[in-house]
């Protein structure tokens, strides 16, 4: 086999790779949030931003679509940080480590959340389209960052993983701070936007952006999260709620 | 399109010190030497078309000013080998446009061909001066308290045994490894060797681009990684179906970006894409000579014979039988550390384990030794057994907290270990300097391991 040959042999024009089963998982519990949130969102009673709650008035609602957001947005962001601790753990700690990495990016995402409605709460803002509009707007203006590429691709790398014990389970919490770190630099701003009242639309235009970011994370350039987030931002300003939103706040 | 060859430098070389001090040079290494020069003379302040930004493109000393399009070597992951790629192309056409000699090419530095001559550095690049029509003028290619002969050990083709381009960690692959943080076999065998055992700027990824060794250092790594694509058996990324998608995903939409974030002549960027024929365009070069010996290629080929999953290494459950067994954490060279094991796993057919990596994770040094050995026993008190090597490139000369991490593949040893009756229960590894080397018996070098782990594969 010569080198030429090696490089002009066909390949299947599709590949699906079977996934390992901590992504399979992730994935997995990251489609069932989404149907939930497609379900919420086609409600009668007003859909995704109904139950989302405003801005500066978490109620019940806001903690169950929030995390849900969360679990459907940001999951499978972490799954590549999952596999490796699990394959990095003792086989009686792999689902132990697996829920530390998971379960500490969620609850400071939660936090994050929680702590924007307070601010907004405090600061006496309420639920309009511009907070979404305007954080959406922010995360636009980050893609153009000379940086981003650098940062994100840099921040793709793991602290040392123990396979078990103590330091086992501080270094899967370390995974998952490193993994919401990156996480947060990449959809910060998009995420504080998901805090304000929305369309589902939204939401899906947003989390594809960071999910073609995650997937080309050395594409530097690339237009199409930009495209992306723009299209989410053109989404939210014309306001409304449900699916796709209905009506506008400009009109 | 013409399509440029590199070329061997010790077939260009006129052979002695003397004569590389007083006679004229093979033209392309004179037009080397030129280019270097002229790219020198950009330096102040750094242009994207001189000296420094191409060397401070690949790093840059620590608390010095930087450009975002700076300090971006891949190292310890999938894209050591296109990204070096890339940058010898951009590098070479910034020479080429420089010189206004188009057919020039960035020759490399073939240290295995002939031990007995190709292991000591060519003599253009050890003379600190040179004769120009009748001028005694610096020489460009010179730079001084490198060591200019190469130990045959650190050279060999170990690194292209392993048939995969990408493995799933903790086992290296050709390329690298499904997680970034480890070297693949190339990087590790001869790469980082000659980084070390070269020494000076050499010895760090923050100013080795500084040597104009370093370019022929690295057209060899580049000519190597052709070589194994040609070796029966070689997988490219591409052609393998046992990786994760979004690997697969960053690899294909992979762009790399040299020069300035202003518009500048001297710019350049790559899609990896564009990386995979070196005889096409933007990148139109290739190799005198892109072949493993014949010996050495059958030797290779008898090697990946032997191996899990055939000469092609097939196995796409690799990822999933792999496990560790044991840990330790704050390890320390030169300490040896028994570390406790679980019950080794069984294999479906009630066989012991089939594959066996050390990996030392988190290794810090203020002034690590070169290179070290990795020595495992069964028992403290039993014998010791060589499991691997690795150079500590990218320790030295970076700052404190710099981290590397390594997995030593111990599979050679396994079957001595098994045939000493070892069915687990401990391991004690030993990481000293390696014998033999000039900083072997230094006291005032050592590195500290955060973590020591066992792995094996059923």
């Amino acid at each position: 086999m010569t080198a030429t040959s090696v490089r002009t042999r066909s390949r299947p024009w599709v590949r699906l790779p079977r996934p390992d089963r901590p992504t399979a998982v992730v994935w997995g519990t990251a489609a069932a949030a989404w149907l939930l949130l497609v379900a919420l969102a086609v409600l009668p009673s007003g859909g995704h931003a109904h139950h989302h709650g405003a801005a500066g008035s978490a109620g019940p609602g806001w903690w169950v679509i929030y995390p849900a957001m969360v679990v459907a947005m940001k999951w499978p962001l972490t799954a590549p940080a999952v596999s490796l601790v699990v394959r990095s753990s003792f086989r009686s700690r792999r689902v132990l480590h697996a829920t530390i990495v998971l379960g500490v990016g969620t609850a400071l995402w939660l936090a994050f959340g929680a702590a924007l409605q307070l601010v907004a709460g405090t600061l006496g803002w309420t639920a309009t389209p511009a907070w979404t509009v305007g954080w959406l707007g922010v995360g636009l203006a980050v893609t153009w960052l000379p940086r981003r590429a650098r940062v994100l691709w840099t921040c793709l790398r793991l602290p040392p993983l123990h396979p078990g014990g103590a330091r086992g389970v501080r270094t899967a919490a370390l995974a998952g701070w490193a993994s919401w770190r990156r996480c947060a630099i990449l959809c910060g701003p998009l995420m504080a936007a998901m805090v304000g009242p929305h369309a589902l639309a939204v939401m899906a235009l947003a989390t594809a952006a960071a999910w073609w970011e995650q997937w080309h994370a050395r594409a530097a350039g690339d237009p199409v999260p930009r495209l992306l987030v723009a299209g989410a931002l053109a989404a939210a300003a014309l306001g409304g709620s449900g699916l796709f939103g209905a009506g506008g706040w400009l009109g | 399109m013409f399509v440029r060859t590199r070329l061997d430098v010790w077939r260009l070389s006129v052979g002695s010190e003397l004569a590389a001090a007083t006679e004229p040079w093979h033209p392309v290494l004179d037009t080397y030497a030129r280019g270097v020069q002229l790219m020198m003379e950009r330096d102040n302040p750094p242009t994207p078309d001189s000296w420094l930004w191409a060397a401070n493109t690949h790093g840059v000393p620590f608390g010095e000013p930087t450009h975002v399009r700076w300090d971006q070597c891949a190292h310890a992951s999938v894209f050591f080998l296109p990204w070096h790629r890339a940058y010898l192309a951009w590098f070479e056409s910034t020479l080429i446009t420089l010189t206004g000699d188009a057919e020039w090419a960035l020759p490399y530095w073939d240290y295995a061909r002939d031990p007995d001559q190709t292991l000591t550095m060519p003599p253009e690049f050890t003379v600190p001066e040179r004769t120009v029509d009748g001028q005694l003028i610096p020489n460009t290619l010179f730079r001084p308290g490198r060591t200019t002969i190469l130990p045959i050990d650190d050279v060999g083709y170990g690194g292209l045994v392993e048939p995969r381009f990408v493995r799933a960690f903790p086992r290296a692959g050709f390329g690298g490894l499904d997680a970034d943080g480890r070297f693949g076999t190339l990087e590790s065998l001869p790469h980082n060797n000659v980084h070390v055992d070269i020494g000076a700027e050499m010895q760090s990824t923050t100013v080795a681009g500084r040597d104009p060794i370093f370019w022929l250092h690295h057209s060899n790594i580049d000519r190597l990684w052709e070589a194994w694509l040609a070796l029966p058996g070689s997988t490219r990324l591409e052609d393998q179906t046992d990786l994760p998608a979004q690997l697969v995903s960053t690899w294909g939409s992979a762009v790399i970006q040299f020069g300035d974030t202003a518009a500048h002549p001297a710019n350049a960027t790559y899609q990896l894409g564009q990386l995979a024929d070196t005889t096409a365009q933007p990148l139109c070069y290739s190799y005198e000579d892109a072949r493993v010996p014949e010996p050495i290629a059958e030797r290779i080929a008898e090697i990946r014979a032997t191996l899990p999953g055939g000469p092609m290494g097939l196995d796409e459950t690799d990822r999933e039988r792999w496990t560790p067994v044991g840990a330790v954490a704050d390890a320390h060279s030169q300490d040896p550390t028994t570390i406790g094991l679980e019950p080794l796993p069984l294999g479906l057919d009630g066989a012991g384990p089939t594959g066996l990596v050390i990996d030392l994770a988190g290794v810090r040094a203020v002034h690590p030794h070169a290179q070290y050995t990795v020595w495992v026993r069964t028992a403290p008190d039993a014998p010791a057994h060589a499991a691997g090597r690795f150079a500590t490139f990218g320790l030295e000369g970076t700052p404190d907290d710099e981290e590397r991490s390594y997995a030593i593949d111990a599979g050679e040893v396994l079957p001595i270990l098994q045939a000493e009756g070892w069915q687990g229960g401990e391991l004690t590894v030993e990481v000293l300097p390696t014998a033999g080397r000039p900083d072997a018996q230094a006291p005032d070098r050592g590195i500290d391991i955060a973590q020591i782990v066992v792995y094996v594969r059923t």
